[in-house]
């Protein structure tokens, strides 16, 4: 990646963590389910841009861990560890790069990160005897929805404006490439 | 070692440092800088929120108006008559709080403060505002909103940033009495979205609907007299040790962009 992308990159990381730290805390509902930071990071694994993940991860869940109103819950270590998660999966399980391939990560992504927090709030609570607070798992639906929506959006913008995800035919070979 | 283990090994590890240096404090300095130089930002954002609420909040039906309408003329009523007798004793209090000399001792001035993040769970009333230890915060200090009317305390506070938990958030807890009387009455308690009661009421104290209750005073920083809400309604059997009452709360807590933090005199800082 070039500079200027890393830079961008950066810049767009931050502008997510703090959206979902503070615009998303005080507007109005439906915006509660849109949290475009974890399937933003699954699909730059989806297009072999693993440490510009990881680095979106780090930025983003930082901003939240220090910006929250609240005991955030270690986003950071939460969000890294997913994305470990993630790696793995897009490797040896969801090979292909297809939309539903996609799909299933952001889920997976999203599910797990959530028993994390569950297990962290669990975990907090026997030790300092303070659980920390947690989203409800009915919300879960709603989040994962919007997820899907911003996989097939982001999914779909790729494939219109680069070549990564078109499966071509080689008129001579007749066979996929 | 594969690029995979390697890169595992660095996250893993990153996360370990992070870990150590944010318990051990040395991260302090600049987890302080950063949310320093991102509070404007985020209080813009969480202003542009408030204000999209706001815009889609929901109408009331014409019913549902009227209803309200009557409510408030009753309320109107019994505030009128409140009105002019306090109107009467505060002439009464001007004139001897100038012979007392009374107004300079204060002990109280306002630290205004942002509003730069709120929870993102639904079910908490909780905000981040840009104030900190540096401006002589502290936990348990009273925050209020306009003319004195009580919106919560601060829970947590760090340098440059500090917590106020809202009346209306399960966790809040504040002793209140009844305006005009110095006498402890009871408990107010949040119970999340937006809404409060008051609750261990002795069944011999007398409570009506639009009684105001104010804060009594008996915790430490917080001073009396700040305005708490109004009550709804009052339960409780008679067989009962205590009653309980549905608190109207005055400020809108969803909507909170500025606070004033009442910090001590002596603790402000030179």
């Amino acid at each position: 990646m070039r500079k200027s992308s890393w830079v961008l990159l950066g810049a767009a990381a931050l502008a997510g963590g703090i959206y979902e730290t503070t615009f998303l805390g005080s507007a109005p509902f439906p915006f509660y389910y849109i949290r475009p930071v974890l399937p933003l990071c699954v699909m730059l694994f989806m297009l072999n841009r693993r440490p510009a993940a990881y680095v979106t991860a780090f930025l983003a869940g930082g901003v939240i861990d220090l910006l929250s109103a609240t005991a955030s819950g270690w986003v950071i270590g939460r969000w890294l560890i997913v994305l470990l998660v993630v790696d793995v999966l897009s490797e040896r399980v969801t090979t292909n790069r297809s939309l539903y391939a996609a799909m299933a990560l952001v889920v997976m992504a999203r599910v797990l990160d959530r028993v994390l927090w569950q297990l962290l709030s669990w975990v907090s609570f026997y030790i300092i005897r303070q659980p920390i607070p947690v989203d409800s798992w009915r919300s879960l639906v709603g989040i994962l929805m919007v997820d899907m929506l911003i996989t097939t959006l982001v999914f779909v913008s790729v494939t219109f404006l680069t070549k990564r995800f078109v499966i071509s035919v080689n008129p001579r070979k007749e066979r996929y490439e | 070692m594969t690029l995979r283990s390697r890169t595992a090994l660095m996250v893993l590890g990153a996360l370990m440092a992070l870990g150590i240096l944010h318990i051990t404090g040395l991260l302090l300095p600049v987890e302080n800088l950063i949310r320093m130089v991102l509070a404007p930002i985020g209080s813009g954002m969480t202003s542009a929120g408030t204000n999209l609420s706001q815009r889609f909040s929901r109408d009331l039906t014409a019913e549902q108006c009227r209803d309200h309408a009557a409510d408030l003329e009753t309320q109107l009523a019994s505030v009128s008559v409140d009105y002019v007798r306090l109107k009467a004793l505060e002439e009464e209090n001007e004139v001897l709080s100038k012979t007392l000399g009374y107004l300079q001792k204060q002990g109280y001035d306002a630290v205004m403060g942002r509003v730069i993040s709120r929870s993102g769970i639904p079910e908490q009333s909780v905000v981040m505002i840009d104030r900190g230890t540096k401006d002589g915060l502290e936990n348990g200090m009273a925050v209020i909103m306009g003319d004195g009317i009580f919106v919560g305390k601060i829970t947590s506070v760090q340098e440059r940033t500090a917590t106020v938990t809202l009346l209306s958030d399960e966790q809040s807890r504040v002793a209140v009495s009844k305006a005009g009387q110095r006498k402890l009455i009871g408990l107010v308690e949040g119970k999340g979205n937006w809404t409060a009661e008051a609750t261990l009421i002795p069944q011999q104290e007398t409570l009506e609907p639009n009684d105001v209750l104010v804060t009594s005073g008996t915790e430490g920083k917080i001073p009396p007299n700040l305005v708490v809400g109004l009550v709804n309604k009052v339960e409780g059997q008679p067989t009962d040790p205590f009653k309980k009452a549905a608190i109207e709360l005055l400020a809108p807590m969803e909507y909170v962009e500025v606070l004033a933090v009442l910090r001590p005199q002596a603790l402000r800082p030179n």
